[in-house]
């Protein structure tokens, strides 16, 4: 097992190299962070830029530069923000993880109970609906479903029965009373989008093992029906569930980006967006290490995990 | 010396009968019990006096039965006459109006008889102008699902069949793209080159490629070590003979769910990054670069500018999402996702 | 031996299935009774009703689309239409199950032990359920079926241990509440022959220590003939005849267990006969004929008698019930006498070889480390000209791998090989394609080896087109093929799936022919299919050879059908050939360990000689080709062994004239080694 972790380890580091790499010399050819002064009274404020960001060298040594200081631990500073570059991923991360760790325990916990009753069930009202709920989960941009949730819960409703809105939709709030008010819409988008995908996967697994050879021998043997289903069925459908739970863990940083616009959350999409707007090249690039970090590591887990549940698969 | 005829025109049960281990020393074959007797619905009834009925017929047969499936390509269809003829509906009908045409006095007013969807802030029928917005929303999707659909089922086979350094430059490749978060590569693409339609196509082609190659790998590879594929190999074909012409046929339907799964990814994404403003640049529009026009606007009574185009998304992928299911289905009656 | 009170009644059982293709009835009618310590044996072959009909006593059908009439009373109490409930308190504890296929048959993500104690907590209440009282019954229950260090193997995952242990855990587990009735579906087919005779060890041993009746649902008459009191045969859903077992083998009434009976190859019989057959093929359970189901294959059939109404069951004999309108009538005849043989058992063995194979390996590296498996290790062998080479052995013995050498589909590790005079393994692009024409292959799985997105002509004429022949050309080829192998032509335009099992073999063969090859390599080419049917293919392909001249190399891991169409026999055992004779000399010498024990796992079927037959039976399991044993392979489970045996490999030396064998001590085994 140590040799397995220790490998995926290794060829991780070269393809977050390699990321980084994408990422710097993509955005250094892309935007230019001087170009906002070229209007500039000061016709020599755009060149005295320039060699300030040392953009007069040329892309390789920036990259190599940038490296090197990265292997000691110092990813530099915002070319926009003026700050510590981690000090301002620490901070976003911290927005996003109000957002994403409710939104993921919930939506586990909802995706199997509803993909479970949705198998055992099948073709009742209760799985067309919830297929159906699945679906339209599925086929929604995630932006416009933020959108229409506030239309619908900060606007129509309220004033439909005259009274304030409850929930609010501009940032997590700064108490820790308010964040249910704050993070409610949000994260309900969140889990919907998720649940869809999930409870519909835990489903089709779990109809495809009921008519496995073991489950009938676990009736044959006497076992009564509901732990067929709760013990022997679930063990087995379990497996596959979780690792793809903990590969979207990992994916789900990235993909927070437009959700986190609509609701203005400062979190980790609001520092790309701004970086990449910018051409801020270190920003852009440590959110790209730290996120593809991220991915790597749940990836990493999710091999991991899939090797203790299920005892066919070995290591290689 | 007459071999006795073993045809007696006599229906008979197509059925699996036991097969004993196969004593292979490597590759070693997965041994099938038999199954238990009940009937196994991908056995079809053996009627020789009937039509000839090939896979193609089993499969009509079988995605006919989808009513949701059926009712969605009707949907599209009309979905897609109604964009792509936009221009004719406007010159020979009252019901569309000039692209962009625009109506300043008027300003953004709700549904009415005159503007069924209403206009916008510039006064334009909000109905032709998602019309004229759909054309682009819907061309991507298909454009993108084509290419990434024939490069990736090109390089998906290469890969599956020979495994080697086409294998391994994928693998990699893939691996790292899992790791790069789509958005980033596509929005930097897309501010590099520019956002008109055709660039939009093909970045986004060039991502999603990818997946479906990964796809077509795992098909190939298993497909691969079928018997049928050996007995062409001990008939003489050779390796471009063998993919065209068993394997990849015998793919087919993974194939084009994935596509359908690309169609509704390519309208998702070009969505979100229009969304960004990384999209699609005027004069040209989408659903998703009329969102980001009006995202500003809920709470407003202009509310409907944001409900309509959003709508339009839903529709559109849900239909396909459901034709992708009943092709599924219809593909392989077994796999119940 | 027949003894208690009935314990297990059927009452015109009935099982019928709602299909697309209209309602389906799986079991028509079927009514027996099990009395306590009896062993019986249902019969019959696919699409027979008899797995539908065991599920259905326990209820085990699932209640969509199934409809069950009748009665199936167990200890006085009816269990169709039972509850739930009530049936969940039989399964298991009155009557249980042992399933075929012990790797899908277990939990795989439960340990054994786990599943095994299962079995016995869910028939206790609550209160009653000591773990540490239950874990050592497991362990005993282990011990009882012969499981090796019992206490560590219950902690294993069903996938570690091999498939005769996974078998024998599964029988454990459905000991477990010593139930009145065992029903074992197909409880060997899955298993290697030798293996098969350690679990039908355990069998007898059930039966002789405890008074647990059995039922036993198989295919196979040999084993039924060792096994089974009484046996009731079942076809398309009905049950066409039941008597003891000695009375059905010896005078079959039915004509449909006539013509079982005579297509079986037997190891006890002299060869070269032909193979009887039952035209056809099993009917559509949608589409039953009216009157008697077997009707349309049988070769008795009298029009408006045996197509009307209801077919009465007739007692021939006390104790013997046979479902045929003419059963009385009929000359109950003995075993058929052999028909005359057809072709020339005195082959010419001088012709020159077709095919020399020299020291041929081949190994397989493992991915993820540095294992690697032996699969051929050292084989060598010649094949007369228009001759048949029978090759037999059990899994991971290396034979397939052998016949896709021969074919050049993999490449050899080391070794020649040379077939009518070319050497495979040297061929260039162009004698590549001539190769092809030259030597061709049928293979196992009727259903995985054609492409079922081509027609039939497409099929078998590819490899013609291939080699570059006119359209018209290829056209008439593949009629006259098909008309060769026994099938319409006008059907070449029809597709794989709409033909059975039998016939697509067919096609198969039709497809390898195309180019006339000289040599025909046959993987386990009937291993597939029903015996019925088995027969047919079976004389096809001695009437092709001989009308032909063609040469057979013949892989199977059935004896009998290897005795019955081989000249000579060659017998692998982990990646090298062990015994290699004349197929006289080695059915009626063999010299080798391992060939006796093999032969004496075989059953035949003829319940007097199975009864005063002595078996050999070999220890352990079939060993991986990873780490073969070193010396001679066969030294860890060969009952002769000494300490030489383990150190050095014996060579393949004359041991009689034209008798070839690997062995330090060759030569028939002495008596005391086998038991009863």
């Amino acid at each position: 097992m140590l040799r397995f972790i220790l490998r995926r380890l290794v060829y991780s580091f070269v393809v977050l190299l390699v990321a980084s790499a994408v990422t710097f010399i993509g955005i250094s050819i892309v935007a230019d962070p001087t170009a906002r002064l070229a209007q500039n009274r000061d016709p020599l404020a755009r060149a005295r830029m320039r060699t300030e960001l040392g953009l007069d060298q040329p892309v390789l040594n920036r990259y190599g530069s940038w490296v090197t200081s990265a292997a000691t631990g110092d990813f530099g500073k915002s070319w926009q923000k003026k700050d510590s570059v981690i000090d301002i991923l620490m901070n976003a991360m911290k927005y996003t993880a109000w957002l994403v760790i409710p939104g993921f325990i919930i939506a586990a916990v909802l995706a199997f109970a509803i993909g479970t009753y949705s198998a055992i069930r099948q073709y009742s009202a209760g799985d067309y609906f919830f297929t159906g709920a699945s679906f339209v989960g599925i086929s929604m941009p995630q932006f416009w479903f933020a959108l229409i949730l506030i239309e619908i819960f900060v606007f129509t409703i309220p004033s439909a029965f005259g009274m304030d809105p409850y929930f609010r939709f501009i940032g997590i709030g700064d108490t820790l009373g308010d964040r249910f008010r704050y993070l409610f819409l949000p994260v309900c988008v969140l889990v919907v989008q998720i649940v869809a995908e999930w409870s519909r996967y835990h489903r089709a697994s779990l109809l495809d093992i009921m008519p496995s050879d073991y489950i009938r021998s676990a009736y044959a043997r006497g076992v009564p029906k509901r732990t067929v289903i709760l013990k022997h069925a679930t063990k087995n459908a379990l497996v596959p569930l979780v690792v793809i739970m903990a590969i979207d863990a990992g994916l789900i940083v990235g993909g927070l980006v437009v959700t986190e616009q609509v609701f203005s959350i400062p979190g980790m999409g609001r520092v790309f967006i701004e970086a990449l707007e910018y051409g801020d090249a270190p920003m852009l690039t440590a959110w790209v290490v730290l996120t593809a970090t991220a991915v790597v590591a749940f990836n990493l887990l999710a091999d991991i995990v899939n090797a203790a549940l299920d005892p066919r698969v070995r290591l290689a | 010396m007459t071999v006795g005829r073993d045809f007696s025109g006599i229906p008979g049960e197509d059925r699996l009968e036991q097969i004993d281990p196969v004593a292979a020393g490597v590759p070693t074959r997965p041994v099938s019990p038999s199954p238990h007797e009940a009937p196994g619905t991908h056995h079809e009834p053996i009627d020789l006096s009937g039509t000839p009925r090939s896979q193609w017929y089993l499969f009509r047969r079988r995605f006919l039965r989808h009513r949701l499936a059926i009712t969605s390509i009707f949907v599209l269809l009309l979905l897609i006459l109604m964009c792509f003829g936009a221009g004719l509906l406007q010159r020979f009908t009252p019901f569309v109006a000039p692209a962009g045409k625009q109506n300043l006095e008027l300003g953004a007013v709700g549904p009415s008889g005159s503007h069924w969807f209403g206009t916008d802030q510039l006064g334009r029928d909000y109905f032709s102008e998602m019309l004229y917005a759909g054309r682009t929303s819907l061309l991507i999707g298909l454009v993108v699902a084509f290419l990434s659909t024939v490069i990736g089922t090109a390089i998906g086979a290469v890969a599956g069949y020979f495994g080697g350094i086409a294998d391994q430059i994928l693998m990699r490749l893939t691996d790292l793209f899992l790791v790069l978060p789509s958005l980033i590569v596509l929005a930097l693409a897309l501010r590099y080159f520019g956002g008109s339609v055709v660039v939009i196509e093909l970045v986004l082609a060039a991502l999603f490629w990818m997946g479906l190659a990964r796809i077509v790998r795992s098909q190939v590879r298993s497909i691969k070590e079928k018997e049928f594929i050996e007995a062409a190999r001990a008939g003489g074909a050779s390796a471009r003979q063998i993919i065209v012409k068993h394997v990849l046929p015998n793919c087919i339907g993974p194939i084009v769910v994935a596509a359908t799964l690309a169609v509704v990814q390519a309208i998702l994404v070009e969505s979100a990054l229009s969304y960004l403003g990384y999209g699609v640049k005027p004069p040209a529009t989408s659903w998703g670069s009329m969102l980001a026009d009006s995202k500003g606007y809920f709470g407003t009574d202009q509310a409907y500018l944001i409900w309509f185009p959003g709508l339009a998304i839903l529709l559109t992928v849900l239909c396909v999402n459901f034709i992708g299911d009943g092709l599924r289905d219809a593909f392989d009656p077994k796999s119940r996702l | 031996m027949t003894t208690g009170e009935p314990i297990l009644e059927v009452s015109d059982l009935s099982v019928t299935f709602a299909t697309d293709g209209g309602p389906l009835k799986a079991v028509d009618r079927l009514s027996y009774t099990l009395h306590r310590g009896q062993s019986m044996a249902v019969v019959g072959e696919s699409g027979s009703g008899k797995s539908v009909s065991s599920l259905a006593v326990l209820g085990l059908l699932g209640e969509r689309n199934v409809t069950i009439t009748g009665s199936v009373r167990f200890d006085g109490t009816e269990l169709i239409g039972a509850s739930e409930r009530k049936l969940q308190q039989v399964r298991g504890k009155g009557i249980a199950m042992v399933f075929q296929d012990a790797l899908t048959s277990l939990n795989p993500v439960l340990r054994v032990g786990n599943q095994i104690a299962e079995a016995i907590s869910v028939h206790r209440p609550r209160a009653d359920r000591d773990h540490a009282e239950i874990s050592r019954r497991v362990v005993e229950l282990l011990d009882l079926v012969g499981i090796p260090d019992p206490a560590s193997r219950a902690e294993l995952y069903p996938h570690e241990l091999s498939g005769g242990q996974r078998q024998r855990a599964m029988i454990a587990m459905a000991l477990a509440n010593d139930p009145a009735v065992l029903l074992a579906d197909e409880p060997t087919t899955a298993l290697d022959v030798t293996i098969q005779a350690q679990v039908l060890d355990v069998f007898e041993r059930i039966q002789e220590r405890t008074d647990t009746a059995l039922l036993l649902i198989t295919h196979d008459l040999g084993v039924v003939a060792g096994v089974a009191d009484e046996v009731l045969v079942m076809y398309a859903g009905r049950r066409v005849e039941q008597a003891t077992a000695d009375p059905l083998y010896a005078r079959p009434g039915h004509p449909y267990t006539r013509g079982l009976m005579e297509s079986l190859p037997r190891l006890d019989r002299p060869r070269g006969s032909k193979l009887g057959r039952i035209p056809g093929q099993p009917p559509a359970l949608t589409q039953l004929p009216v009157g008697c189901a077997f009707a349309p294959r049988c070769g008795s059939f009298l029009v408006g008698l045996c197509d009307q109404g209801e077919i009465p069951t007739i007692e021939v004999a006390p104790g013997h019930l046979v479902a045929c309108v003419r059963a009385d009538e009929l000359e109950i005849i003995g075993s058929p006498a052999d028909e005359p043989l057809e072709r020339s058992t005195t082959r010419v063995i001088d012709a020159p070889p077709l095919v020399r194979v020299r020291n041929l390996v081949k190994e397989f590296p493992v991915r993820g480390s540095r294992d690697v498996v032996h699969a051929v290790s050292d084989v060598s062998f010649e094949v007369p000209a228009g001759t048949t080479l029978g090759v037999v052995g059990e899994s991971g013995c290396g034979k397939s791998t052998v016949a896709r050498l021969l074919l050049r589909l993999i490449e050899a590790t080391d070794g020649s090989i040379e077939i009518d005079g070319m050497d495979v393994r040297s061929l260039s692009a162009r004698d590549l394609r001539r190769f092809r024409g030259v030597a061709q292959i049928v293979f196992q799985d009727p259903y995985a080896s054609l492409n079922p997105r081509l027609t039939v002509h497409s099929i078998v004429g590819e490899p013609l087109m291939l080699a570059g022949d006119h359209r018209r050309t290829v056209d008439t080829r593949v009629s006259e093929l098909l008309d060769m192998v026994g099938l319409d032509p006008r059907f070449a335009n029809r597709y794989p799936h709409e033909f059975s099992g039998g016939q697509r073999q067919r096609i198969g063969i039709a497809r390898a022919l195309a180019r006339n090859p000289r040599l025909v390599v046959l993987d386990e080419p009937v291993s597939a299919l029903d015996v019925s049917i088995q027969a047919g293919v079976v004389n096809l392909l001695t009437d092709l050879q001989e009308r032909l001249g063609l040469t057979y190399v013949f892989i199977a891991h059935d004896l009998a059908v290897v005795r019955h169409i081989s000249d000579a026999v060659a017998v692998m055992y982990l990646g090298r050939v062990v015994e290699h004779a004349s197929a006289e000399a080695l059915y009626e010498q063999p010299a080798h360990p391992y060939t006796q024990a093999l032969l004496s796992a075989n059953n035949i079927p003829d319940p007097t000689v199975e009864r005063a037959r002595r078996r050999i039976l070999l220890e352990g399991d079939v060993p991986s080709p990873i780490n073969p044993p070193s010396g001679c392979v066969f030294h860890a489970r060969c009952p002769i062994a000494e300490p030489r045996c383990s150190v050095e490999v014996p060579a393949l030396v004359e041991y009689a004239p034209g008798h070839r064998v690997a062995c330090h001590l060759p030569g028939p085994l002495p008596v005391t080694i086998s038991r009863r």
